[in-house]
């Protein structure tokens, strides 16, 4: 039953995938041009990472793979955490589920079947992505092609399967104590753990620390310091994943299969155990969290305030889109849980930045570096909000977008309307990150960076708007399913090959500028002014490019 | 006035809809039949405005819908085959979702969704969330909103999808005196009874093109002649 079923699931794909219309093949072809200009990307920074920590800053083989490891630890929350989210919809809310529970189908199966639906749904982007930067770590290190096939097949693919196997357990777990105990204190416990974890783990592995701790055997750091990682990092999958790297890259592959075996055994552990919850609690979660919703949509009878018959400053084309907007966000649990989240993480970031970007001063290529690595995190902060909120805006409105399609709505009024809250909401975000991680610099180079944020936000909400709308997927309810799937994934590439085109831009002038603060020369502002009217100009063009792709992906036929 | 002319819509190398024309004048209650696949919802859509049109024009009242679809739209009142309503809001924050659309203002909006709540009676659930409504209950609420703003033309596609028997006579009813205030209906269904029962005029499409464009009497006198009822006329006629 298990190879039937994902025979013609197969056949689906395939049907859906491979028809070559022109129209479909033109699509294809830009999306295999976007993906191939990504990794080309990916792979030459890595390379030229590598290099830089390795040659120019000179950090060592140990802490460089210590450094990767704590990214691969953030990477694998980050999964993880997703994974809960999309399981959640590929397994109990999606259609397919409620077409197979009607067949004689057993539970397992059709566990079995989206679990593996799940982990291909969320982690091909990544896969992909992972592939082209170990692809440029492998050409730096001169690796053999069998050893990164090792590293691809017995340490990537394992931990991504790690991470998302790990996401199903804890959904599962979350639904059973759910129906007992209640969703809202079973998340504030999860909350709670998972911030104390990532706290725990940074007083841990303090990379400051480690830093300091290695630096006093300088210049012998190339060696590997047991004794400096704390036992608890041991026994994490980013520690295998990256522990397994350093002694591939030396060369000492008997020290390279302990981690391995343990990364595959881990793997395979968490497996076993998804598939035995699975196989006792799918089923009975399935049917009570049916029950749950009928029970929970009873007692709101009565509760709901009609937002609608409340007077308004607005015309009444206006006004009805803004409250529809308003009141079905604040009643899509998904979409308030997910700003709160990403709210609470833009503050600590604001609460820490200020001090982040006094790191390197005096030497003003460092300096540059840290600035604009700053700066391309504020960005991809605002490109993420809007990629989270901005993306799925056209796909939400879903099959009842007929209801707007039909009336007398001017399309251009429509675009407005639909996103002036979010421009307002992210343009403040931005003025806040730029206030925060300009703190400690001049007056000059505050002004600046707030207006190159300033000039940044429309190109990417706009990026995100208009693909948004050319990748809309009307059927798809749930909005993380849908700023996570293919054409999120291109589009965030696109931003991306964005970001780069204004940081390749700017980061000259940037560097003049800091390397006239060091030398304590007369700096002439015009180059910022100059960055920002090149900025300007792209965004500007990228704006009216993506506002044309989403007019024209809405006079296409519904 | 609805006008159709030399309608034609393709995908690709399929005809859809082939040279349609037709005119459903004020007043007229207009079954459109056809089997699956017909092109009946093909063109129901590009009056809607849901579909470009291939080749051809649509006029409400001498406007173009193409060349001003806003003015066109204030006059039609659609109702989908698939009611879907927005499922987070409740049915009465749909309506008035749905008459600000039409710029209607508050206090008018108010009283015609009182007025459309006793009609369709559809009193009892309009403060839930639709996502909890059967297919029968948004049906109803996607009617509702389609007659707010008192169209000129009102579009239905398949109106009895889901109805039970008596919303279907509710629904029915309230479609005859639309005709009666002199309002254009021109509704796509494969429920032969209610042709029969409401409508005073049928076209029936097959394979794109228009075959029959009869009124109800003139069907009747056909159903005499071959001796059929009005399934096996149907039958016969689009089998040729």
């Amino acid at each position: 039953m298990f190879a039937h079923i994902l025979k013609y699931k197969f056949l689906s794909f395939i049907h859906t995938d491979f028809d070559f219309t022109p129209r479909l093949l033109i699509r294809k072809t830009g999306n295999i041009f976007i993906y191939g200009l990504f990794s080309i990307g990916a792979f030459f920074f890595t390379k030229n990472m590598i290099e830089y920590v390795l040659v120019t800053q000179r950090i060592g083989q140990f802490l460089m793979h210590e450094f990767i490891s704590i990214i691969l630890f953030m990477f694998f929350i980050a999964v993880h955490v997703g994974n809960i989210i999309v399981s959640y919809s590929t397994m109990f809310k999606s259609e397919e589920v409620h077409f197979l529970f009607t067949k004689p189908v057993k539970p397992s199966v059709i566990f079995s079947i989206k679990f593996l639906d799940n982990f291909f749904y969320s982690s091909t982007t990544l896969i992909l992505i992972l592939i082209s930067v170990f692809t440029g770590y492998a050409v730096y290190f001169d690796l053999s092609i069998s050893s990164f096939l090792i590293i691809l097949f017995l340490n990537i693919i394992p931990f991504l399967i790690s991470a998302g196997a790990l996401g199903v357990i804890i959904l599962l777990i979350i639904m059973k104590l759910a129906i007992k105990i209640g969703l809202r204190k079973i998340f504030i416990t999860l909350g709670l753990f998972y911030l104390s974890f990532l706290i725990g783990f940074f007083q841990i592995a303090s990379p400051v620390d480690l830093v300091n701790e290695v630096f006093k055997y300088y210049p012998d750091i190339n060696r590997y310091f047991a004794e400096l990682i704390p036992p608890f990092i041991k026994y994490l999958p980013n520690h295998w994943l990256s522990d397994s790297l350093f002694w591939m890259v030396n060369e000492n592959f008997d020290q390279a299969l302990q981690p391995i075996i343990m990364q595959n055994s881990f793997a395979i552990m968490l497996i076993m155990i998804a598939l035995f919850l699975g196989k006792r609690w799918y089923y009975s979660i399935w049917l009570t969290s049916f029950r749950k919703v009928h029970i929970k949509r009873k007692k709101e009878q009565g509760k709901i305030h009609n937002l609608f018959e409340k007077d308004s400053i607005f015309k009444p084309q206006a006004e009805t889109l803004i409250k529809k907007d308003w009141l079905t966000f604040l009643r899509e649990p998904s979409q308030v849980i997910h700003f709160i989240v990403l709210m609470v993480l833009i503050l600590l970031f604001i609460s820490s930045v200020s001090s982040v970007v006094l790191i390197g001063q005096y030497n003003y290529y460092l300096q540059s570096i840290v600035y604009m690595t700053v700066f391309l995190f504020n960005v991809l902060l605002i490109s993420t909000l809007s990629l989270r909120f901005v993306f799925p805006i056209i796909s939400l409105e879903g099959i009842t977008f007929w209801k707007i399609k039909t009336s007398p709505v001017n399309i251009h009024k429509y675009f407005f309307i639909r996103l002036m809250p979010y421009i307002i909401l992210i343009f403040i975000i931005s003025q806040l990150l730029s206030v925060f991680s300009n703190y400690q610099y001049s007056i000059h180079l505050k002004i600046m960076s707030a207006l190159i944020n300033a000039l940044i936000v429309p190109g990417l909400i706009f990026i995100n708007f208009g693909l948004g709308a050319y990748f809309a997927d009307y059927k798809e309810k749930n909005p993380i399913r849908i700023a996570s799937s293919q054409g999120a994934s291109i589009t965030f590439l696109i931003v991306i090959i964005f970001l780069v085109a204004l940081i390749a831009g700017s980061f000259r002038s940037f560097l003049v500028y800091f390397e006239s603060l060091a030398k304590f020369r007369i700096y002439n502002i015009s180059a910022l002014l100059e960055v920002s009217i090149y900025i300007a100009i792209v965004s500007i063009l990228v704006s009216i490019i993506s506002y044309r792709i989403a007019l024209r992906s809405l006079k296409k036929d519904f | 006035m609805l006008k159709l002319i030399n309608l034609t819509k393709t995908f690709g190398e399929f005809t859809a809809v082939d040279n349609l024309n037709l005119q459903i004048n004020q007043g007229d209650l207009f079954g459109f039949l056809g089997p699956n696949g017909a092109g009946k919802t093909t063109t129901i859509k590009m009056i809607t405005g849901l579909y470009n049109i291939s080749k051809g024009a649509i006029l409400i009242d001498d406007i173009n819908i193409t060349k001003d679809p806003i003015i066109s739209k204030t006059k039609i009142g659609y109702i989908p085959d698939q009611p879907f309503i927005y499922d987070k809001l409740t049915g009465k924050e749909f309506l008035y979702f749905s008459g600000g659309l039409y710029q209607i203002p508050k206090k008018e909006l108010k009283d015609k969704i009182d007025h459309l709540i006793d009609i369709l009676k559809i009193g009892d659930w309009l403060n839930k969330k639709t996502e909890a409504y059967s297919q029968g209950m948004r049906q109803r609420i996607t009617i509702a909103s389609a007659f707010l703003h008192d169209p000129e033309i009102i579009i239905i596609d398949e109106p009895m999808v889901g109805l039970d028997p008596q919303s279907a006579v509710i629904v029915k009813q309230v479609l005859k005196q639309k005709a009666r205030e002199d309002c254009t209906i021109f509704m796509s269904t494969h429920s032969l009874n209610v042709v029969e029962e409401i409508c005073n005029r049928v076209g029936i499409i097959n394979y794109g093109k228009l075959i029959y464009d009869v009124s109800i009497n003139e069907l009747k006198q056909m159903q005499k002649e071959h001796n059929h009822n009005i399934e096996e006329l149907f039958i016969a006629l689009t089998q040729t």
